[in-house]
């Protein structure tokens, strides 16, 4: 049990925010003052107004974080918050999904922590509520969830380096990369002027020049590319770091991050699917990653919800074993008809086909450009050909099998290929789509939606519809 | 089964944010007068038309909306009645409340009611008008029957 208390004073600084318009009244006085140097000393005399103003902020923001409180009676978490308009939620510590912690670097010496509190209700997009806390009332907290009985520690996981330096790799977002780099680069020419920043620039040309047999401009793309993708790949790395997983015996308890320490606590009646990922590339490594969906992890931004960044099929088994043995894995037991190869692939056949003859054409209407065109050519090459090789493994993989518990669907969306476990109780709907074209060969798609704040589709396509409706009992 | 229908406090609540909206206009509508390029015109124009939608919201729409609100709780869930031009009555099964949260404002506490706002999967409900302490031990009592009813 944890009697009433408040949230750490940092948490002052945000609600001065939220009084920042009264700022309107001192500066519409002063405007409606200015008409003569005698008016303008007059209102700087009259400043004082605007040193009560602003303590009138300041006040307001303490008076909001004294009425910012939480406790917990042993069932429910109980929040208060507001000055004026008061809000008191109930929240049953049954029906929170995630509870999690973070301890950024900056927040830690002034023994600050920010804790997230998700349900499957309230805001999809975000956590429901997010407190900013002393370090030891979010200990207890936490704690409150690893009590006896549930305390019993079953099994412990922690990955090797070479896999959280392989999550990270796959993880990493160029396009993010790329933002932060042009913000980057943009900010540092305000900041430093714009000597620095054509510095810069022309550093990155000569850098870009090195590769004689690619046009500079294409270079210069691909080096901002390159480094983005490197920030994002280092930040991911340090967001990984030390990362393990406990399961006690109703929970997870996940531990990640160098500068940036998360926690998470998960109940496992909460996860609502396991998903096992393979790109082309970890498919040729023979690596799978393993994600689990439970509400609140994995919603921070560049936040992933990881149960395995990297393993073997037998290492990953062995660890999901030891961790969730309620989701257990079957083989596909109903597979597309071998005639589905030509509808596994047909579009990225025709989209390979038509490449070299719109590039010709692009090439003939706009010559100023020709070079790049063909280059941009040779590079969409790489990603159509690694599309048709997903497809491929797509019409292998693809299934569904059920099992006393679980179904297991094995399906590819975009540039991954995933085997999702989802447990029968979780499962919110079935749909079964034949289009005309299906009728004749007796195959349908399959869309099996799971349990999550916002419906989760999960889409098995071109198979044999009877063999469907037998081992998803919808006869 | 419980039926009930908000207090009738909440009516008082209405209008008190209704003579604060009040007042806020009446404001905007002396501080246009001193806008040398605007035409009178306008400006009684802007003055007509809300104290005519100002008198049908609180004559016509606020009345009509009390009449039509009421909820009712079941063993195994809670309906919700509201809605003038369009009538909507939510079911919501008891077993899928996560939270819920009390809410009230300066209003609200001199008149003595809060709303309760039900967070369920998929979104929310919103129950007007009830007395605070009842809306405390109806915030109790349903998330104790939700724990109920999930366990059975």
């Amino acid at each position: 049990m944890i009697e009433e208390k408040r949230l750490h004073p940092l948490q002052i600084i945000p609600y001065v925010g939220k009084y920042l318009f009264l700022l309107l009244l001192p500066a519409a006085r002063g405007l409606l003052a200015i008409r003569s140097p005698e008016a303008l000393y007059a209102w700087v005399r009259g400043a004082w107004f605007d040193i009560l103003i602003l303590l009138l902020i300041v006040l307001f923001s303490y008076l909001t974080w004294r009425c910012n409180t939480f406790s917990c009676d042993g069932e429910n978490l109980i929040l208060k918050n507001g000055l004026f308009i008061r809000r008191e939620s109930r929240i049953p510590l049954g029906h929170i999904t995630t509870l999690s912690s973070e301890a950024p670097y900056y927040l830690a010496p002034l023994g600050a922590r920010r804790v997230f509190v998700d349900t499957a209700g309230g805001a999809l997009r975000s956590f429901d509520f997010q407190l900013l806390m002393r370090s030891r009332d979010a200990e207890a907290l936490l704690a409150l969830r690893l009590q006896e009985p549930t305390a019993q520690e079953r099994g412990i996981y922690r990955p090797k380096w070479r896999y959280l330096v392989f999550l990270s790799v796959v993880v990493s977002s160029t396009l993010t990369g790329v933002l932060f780099v042009a913000t980057a680069f943009n900010q540092a020419g305000k900041i430093l002027g714009r000597e620095f920043q054509q510095l810069l620039l022309s550093e990155l040309e000569t850098l870009a020049g090195v590769v004689e047999f690619i046009p500079r401009t294409a270079a210069l793309i691909a080096l901002i590319v390159l480094i983005g993708w490197g920030i994002t790949f280092v930040r991911n790395l340090l967001h990984y770091i030390g990362f393990s997983v406990t399961r006690y015996n109703t929970f997870l308890y996940i531990r990640t991050g160098f500068f940036i320490r998360r926690r998470y606590t998960c109940p496992v009646k909460a996860i609502n699917y396991l998903d096992y990922r393979q790109s082309v590339l970890s498919k040729i490594l023979r690596l799978n990653v393993v994600f689990i969906q439970c509400i609140g992890y994995g919603k921070r931004k560049n936040d992933k919800a990881v149960l395995v960044p990297a393993a073997s099929r037998s290492a990953t088994d062995r660890t999901v074993e030891k961790l969730l043995w309620e989701f257990s894995r079957k083989p596909v037991q109903v597979h597309p008809a071998f005639g589905a190869l030509w509808r596994y692939t047909r579009w990225q056949l025709l989209a390979c086909a038509l490449l070299v003859p719109a590039v010709m054409a692009f090439s003939r209407f706009f010559p100023f450009w020709a070079e790049l065109i063909r280059l941009g050519g040779a590079v969409c090459v790489f990603p159509l050909a690694w599309r048709l090789v997903l497809a491929l493994f797509e019409r292998a993989a693809t299934g569904i099998a059920a099992g006393d518990d679980c179904l297991t669907l094995c399906y590819a969306k975009g540039f991954v290929l995933h085997t999702v476990v989802l447990p029968l109780d979780r499962v919110s709907c079935i749909h079964l789509r034949q289009s005309v074209f299906q009728k004749p060969i007796g195959a349908c798609d399959v869309w099996i939606y799971s349990y999550n704040e916002r419906a989760t589709a999960h889409r098995i396509r071109q198979l044999p519809i009877e063999e469907v409706k037998k081992i998803l009992h919808l006869e | 089964m419980l039926q009930k229908r908000p207090s009738r406090r909440l009516f008082i609540v209405w209008m008190i944010y209704a003579v604060l909206a009040a007042l806020l206009l009446s404001a905007a509508s002396v501080a246009m007068t001193y806008i040398r390029p605007l035409p009178q015109i306008y400006v009684y124009l802007f003055s007509a038309l809300w104290v005519a939608v100002w008198l049908f919201v609180v004559c016509v729409f606020l009345p009509l909306r009390f009449r039509h609100m009421e909820y009712a709780l079941h063993e195994d869930r809670l309906e919700v009645t509201d809605g003038v031009l369009i009538r909507r009555r939510r079911i919501v099964p008891l077993s899928n409340v996560r939270y819920i949260t009390l809410l009230y404002g300066p209003p609200e506490r001199i008149a003595g009611i809060g709303s309760l706002i039900l967070f369920i999967t998929g979104g929310m409900v919103l129950i007007e008008g009830v007395p605070l302490r009842q809306a405390r031990e109806l915030q109790a009592y349903l998330l104790d029957i939700t724990g109920a009813v999930r366990h059975d």
